[in-house]
């Protein structure tokens, strides 16, 4: 919208017009508005005397981005028992993984924004006392996923590591990743993110260093 | 000064062309020359201001399952079945606060499950033989790729543990299997325009075992980039 022209200068000696003086004062339809009604709302940079810019101060806290970071401190120990059904195939369902703490959360978008950006970094070990010797491709048991609203994020699957039966250091791995949230399913509101995990094989230790998101406008 | 003193009319006071346009003006050049001060404190929000991202990408080669190898000493291009890691926006970026863009924030992970010779056979003890990625930004649409080099990063495929140690030597034949992440930011200091950006990848060869050509295996690799509004334009 550019700054204001007023469609009329009044002359002396004119007859009178008051339509003219009333389209100088409110003229709601025209575009780009060129009467003084552009108080109601239509205010925008060309409004803007030079030599000053709009700064942090004059926007409210959250407008342009927002987010939150989530860690956790703790050792988690994942066994077999916890996942029953789970398997590799057939049995690799939603709703058989579970959320680790400190690596999930749930957050709230106050508006609709055009891009959420996750990150994250875990690390993970892999022990199983039953596991083929470790010269041979052995890949774990166990899956770690990025979940969205309940739902696995397809292709946002931690690499598959190897089991040994010892050393669990040789083959713990961290997983650092990123996914970037577009589209219809993003919308105000609350909503929830983080990494699941589940297993068939012995022990997988969990180390969660952070879970981030970012919200834009 | 931009502050609206509309000066009323009085009684006896001429009410004419000339009083009509200047009680005009001096509201239309307040509303045309609006102050510091005329805004509050948190006046402005999400419904105001424009999207900090001017643009942003995502892309994923390769897959879970299958891998691509590598074996070039010299930066190329991580690709699959003719999908390169590679964003092009479309058009050529200028970066810098003049142009509005205060930069190109980008994320890139490289899934890098084996580096061992040409014959199959696994990096020796103490082996010096590395994998190195990085990520490289295109000016212009035919323009050369430069290297940002902040962004290199490398592992090195020693598996072996030194003598008098664990000695994992039972781990030959098994991958690393590593995740390689890479995460910057690409300002106007880097370049003045970015059109494109990419992941490239080299091999070195294992200086303690004669010079062993090395093999990279990849599997999925992902870069995503947002273009960012500079905070001023």
């Amino acid at each position: 919208m550019p700054d204001i022209t007023l469609p009329h200068t009044f002359a002396d000696g004119n007859t009178t017009n008051a339509a003219q003086v009333e389209e100088n004062t409110f003229r709601s339809e025209v575009t780009p508005p060129t009467s003084l009604s552009v108080i109601n709302g239509r205010l925008d940079d060309d409004n803007r005397e030079a030599g000053w810019d709009l700064n942090y101060s004059h926007i409210q806290r959250g407008a342009l981005s927002g987010g939150r970071s989530v860690g956790s401190t703790t050792n988690h120990h994942y066994f077999q028992e916890n996942f029953p059904n789970f398997n590799l195939t057939s049995g690799d369902l939603d709703a058989r993984y579970q959320m680790i703490p400190g690596a999930s959360q749930s957050f709230y978008l106050p508006f609709t924004p055009s891009l959420v950006v996750f990150t994250w970094s875990i690390f993970a070990g892999y022990c199983d006392p039953t596991a083929t010797a470790p010269n041979v491709e052995s890949p774990s048991g166990a899956r770690l996923r990025l979940f969205l609203n309940g739902s696995r994020v397809a292709h946002r699957l931690a690499p598959q590591c190897l089991t040994r039966t010892e050393g669990e250091w040789v083959f713990a791995r961290h997983w650092a990743g990123h996914y970037f949230w577009t589209g219809a399913t993003l919308q105000k509101g609350w909503h929830s993110a983080g990494l699941g995990i589940a297993q068939t094989h012995y022990l997988t230790n969990v180390r969660v260093k952070r879970f981030d998101f970012v919200y834009f406008r | 000064m931009a502050e609206i003193n509309f000066d009323a009319l009085e009684e006896l006071d001429q009410l004419n062309a000339a009083s009509l346009n200047t009680r005009f003006a001096e509201v239309r050049n307040g509303i045309n020359e609006l102050p510091i001060d005329s805004m509050a404190a948190g006046a402005l929000n999400e419904n105001h201001i424009p999207s900090l991202v001017v643009g942003q990408a995502s892309i994923r080669v390769g897959s879970a399952a299958l891998t691509h190898s590598y074996t070039s000493t010299t930066y190329t291009v991580i690709t699959r079945a003719g999908n390169d890691l590679e964003i092009d926006f479309g058009s050529d970026i200028s970066l810098g606060t003049g142009n509005g863009v205060g930069g190109i924030l980008v994320f890139c992970e490289v899934f890098a499950r084996r580096l061992r010779n040409t014959t199959n056979a696994d990096p020796w003890s103490y082996s010096g033989a590395k994998a190195f990625f990085r990520i490289s930004a295109a000016p212009s649409s035919g323009g050369a790729y430069a290297a940002i080099n902040r962004t290199e990063r490398y592992f090195q495929a020693l598996f072996e543990g030194p003598a008098g140690t664990p000695n994992y030597a039972g781990l030959a034949g098994t991958s690393q299997r590593f995740v390689i992440p890479i995460q910057t930011l690409i300002t106007s200091s880097d370049s003045s325009t970015v059109r494109k950006i990419r992941v490239e990848t080299k091999v070195a060869p294992d200086p303690g075992h004669g010079g062993d050509a090395q093999t990279l295996l990849l599997r999925e690799s992902y870069l995503s980039a947002i273009v960012l509004r500079s905070s001023k334009s």
